[in-house]
């Protein structure tokens, strides 16, 4: 080697102050950066975790207005989607499972507890458009239940809190609902989520069978379709097709693309991993100025380092020491410099991020989406080592270069 | 006998700001292999910036310097650097070891320039070392030994290289009168084994001891 570590890192250790302030500089800037790109992170995977619990593949289809006159209809008619609907939609090839929503709030008694809940009426297939799990013992709403009107409901895990209820083994157990009595068949497992099409989350909801809601209510229309589409599927081409079914059943202009509102959470998905990959790329940038003010402290520590040894330096030349020895043995320093304190901070970072684990997040917002805890991730670490090593290696380079550069003759004369 | 050293019509000025000053002025001198010579000259006589362009440490403003037969005058910074590592073993009046290591990777620094290994630069600057006789002050840093025990380490890290010359520029200038004889014998020695050895001096007795005695005044070789 050109150079020798053991030397460098002796003589760096004999400066204990100096070593001492550029560790710390460099720890506390780490820790700002992986936290700042730990905290981005943990949002991040969050948000996309309640995303996809929302659903994946999952697609709502809204009734709309017409916007074009065609064949005697007029504009701004609305669009009721109705059994037929369902059932050609279901029909189409990209399509897996389907089922139609009816939601609405419902005045829900047990005993003497009494409290109004959103409903959702859904057919069976439904826990598996929504990623709905049921806890054990129990089970969602079945073909069965559909076939015999069944007066059941599927409860989301916090309607019972909601109601301020304490009931052991819920499942078994009568609620009324408008005065109906409905026996509880199922508990849904805690999951966090952000609702494609609903502003309710699943933990809040209450489901029953969608044909019994039909035989006691007799509804006119269905207010929305929920489907869930094949991974091959092609979205645009099935939003299409679904418009043109609609249209086709109704008379209406195939072409008209008001007729129907899409929601979709892959779109969903997309925008809040693009938005909140920006907002840990924003972070990234704040912790890596903090960084990059340690950096020039480092580079400040290095320059004086390398006036205060300039004697030292005329001496490594006299003996033979070329442009590249001097500037090795400079830039070596502070990237060894750089690297105790990158581990320090790192160490700290996770530290920290072990505390703050365990502080509790209460509120609508954390029970809709989770609780957002920072993620010290591999990807994080190796963004945080890339940024620390041209750091390192540039707060290093300048003063080094400078040493470089100086006169041997001069060197050796300085006092 | 080589010449070794050629230095024809050699100029060195310095400036400072619009102000020109001649430190070395038409020096002609030739040193053969093996010689034993003091430069001899008082305070600001122009003897250090002698060294220094003899050292390849400075190059001179005009003239010619053969080293070894080699124009050395035209080098560029990291050729006389190879030169300084290969040719030449300085030895300083105030020591010039490095005060952060201990004597033994002091000496072997050289060696660190010259990408040799660990276990090899150890052990030559160890057999140096103790040929000087400083083989019980292996682990200790410059700062832990006398003035004539650190000018023995510069010595050694000097000879660690087999350099063809040694320069030593006021070599016994911060040593007691006995350290200093020592360091003169030491010299001596190592002239006799046939080393060229150039002391810079304005001792006259440190002069005295060598076979030939080159004065400078007012940047003029007398």
């Amino acid at each position: 080697m050109a150079v020798s570590l053991g030397q460098i890192s002796k003589e760096l250790f004999a400066q204990k102050t100096r070593l001492f302030l550029t560790i710390l500089a460099i720890t506390w800037g780490t820790l700002s950066i992986a936290m700042m790109l730990s905290i981005g992170q943990g949002l991040r995977v969050t948000f996309a975790k309640a995303v996809a619990n929302t659903g994946q593949n999952l697609l709502i289809v809204q009734q709309g207005k017409t916007a074009k006159l065609f064949r005697g209809s007029h504009k701004n008619k609305a669009v009721s989607f109705n059994k037929q609907d369902l059932k050609t939609v279901s029909t189409l090839p990209a399509v897996r499972y389907v089922s139609p929503q009816y939601s609405w709030e419902v005045k829900v008694t047990y005993d003497t507890k009494t409290n109004y809940q959103p409903i959702l009426a859904v057919s069976a297939d439904y826990n598996k458009i929504h990623s709905i799990d049921i806890q054990v013992p129990g089970r969602f709403i079945s073909p069965i239940d559909e076939q015999q009107y069944s007066r059941v409901v599927v409860l989301g895990n916090k309607v019972l809190t909601n109601l301020k209820l304490k009931i052991t083994d819920p499942v078994g157990k009568t609620i009324f609902m408008s005065g109906i009595p409905f026996k509880i068949i199922g508990i849904m497992q805690e999951k966090s989520q952000i609702s494609a099409g609903r502003t309710t989350p699943d933990a809040n909801t209450i489901w029953m069978p969608s044909a019994t809601y039909e035989m006691i209510k007799n509804p006119t229309s269905i207010p929305s379709i929920a489907l869930m589409y094949k991974d091959n599927a092609n979205l645009e081409a099935l939003e299409n097709q679904i418009q043109r079914t609609i249209a086709f059943n109704h008379s209406l202009d195939p072409d008209d693309d008001s007729i129907v509102e899409f929601k979709e959470s892959a779109k969903q998905q997309n925008t809040i991993d693009t938005f909140f990959f920006g907002m840990q790329i924003f972070l990234g940038i704040i912790g890596s100025l903090t960084l990059a003010v340690a950096g020039i402290g480092i580079a400040n520590v290095m320059y004086a380092s390398v006036k205060r040894s300039t004697r030292i330096i005329g001496i490594r030349m006299a003996i033979g020491a070329k442009t590249y020895h001097i500037v090795m043995h400079y830039v070596l320093e502070a990237v060894i410099a750089t690297a105790i304190g990158g581990v320090f901070g790192l160490l700290l970072s996770g530290g920290l991020i072990y505390i703050i684990n365990f502080i509790p997040m209460k509120g609508p917002l954390f029970d809709t989406i989770g609780k957002p805890h920072p993620i010290l991730s591999w990807s994080v670490i190796a963004s945080v080592v890339i940024i620390l090593g041209l750091v390192g290696f540039l707060a290093g380079l300048f003063p080094a270069l400078k040493a470089s550069r100086i006169d041997p003759s001069e060197a050796l004369s300085y006092e | 006998m080589n010449k070794l050293i050629e230095l024809n019509n050699i100029y060195k000025t310095y400036h400072t700001g619009k102000i020109a000053f001649e430190a070395l002025k038409n020096i002609d001198l030739i040193i053969e292999a093996g010689e034993y010579a003091a430069i001899l000259g008082p305070s600001g006589s122009g003897k250090s910036t002698l060294m220094h362009i003899l050292g390849c440490l400075s190059t001179p403003t005009a003239g010619s310097y053969l080293l070894d037969n080699k124009e050395v005058s035209k080098f560029s910074r990291n050729e006389l650097a190879k030169v300084r590592n290969q040719k030449i073993g300085f030895v300083f009046q105030s020591f010039n070891l490095v005060p952060q290591l201990n004597i033994v990777d002091n000496v072997s620094l050289p060696l660190v320039y010259r990408s040799i290994g660990l276990i090899q630069r150890t052990k030559r600057a160890k057999e140096i070392l103790a040929q000087l006789g400083l083989d019980t002050h292996f682990a200790h840093k410059p700062g832990e030994l006398s003035g004539g025990q650190q000018q023995r380490a510069a010595i050694a890290r000097a000879l660690v290289t087999e350099p063809d010359i040694i320069l030593a520029d006021e070599p016994t200038g911060n040593l007691d009168t006995q350290s200093g004889a020592e360091v003169i014998k030491l010299f001596e020695t190592l002239s006799a084994s046939g080393k060229t050895i150039i002391i810079i001096t304005h001792d006259h007795s440190v002069a005295e001891r060598a076979r030939r005695i080159i004065k400078i005044r007012d940047g003029k070789i007398e």
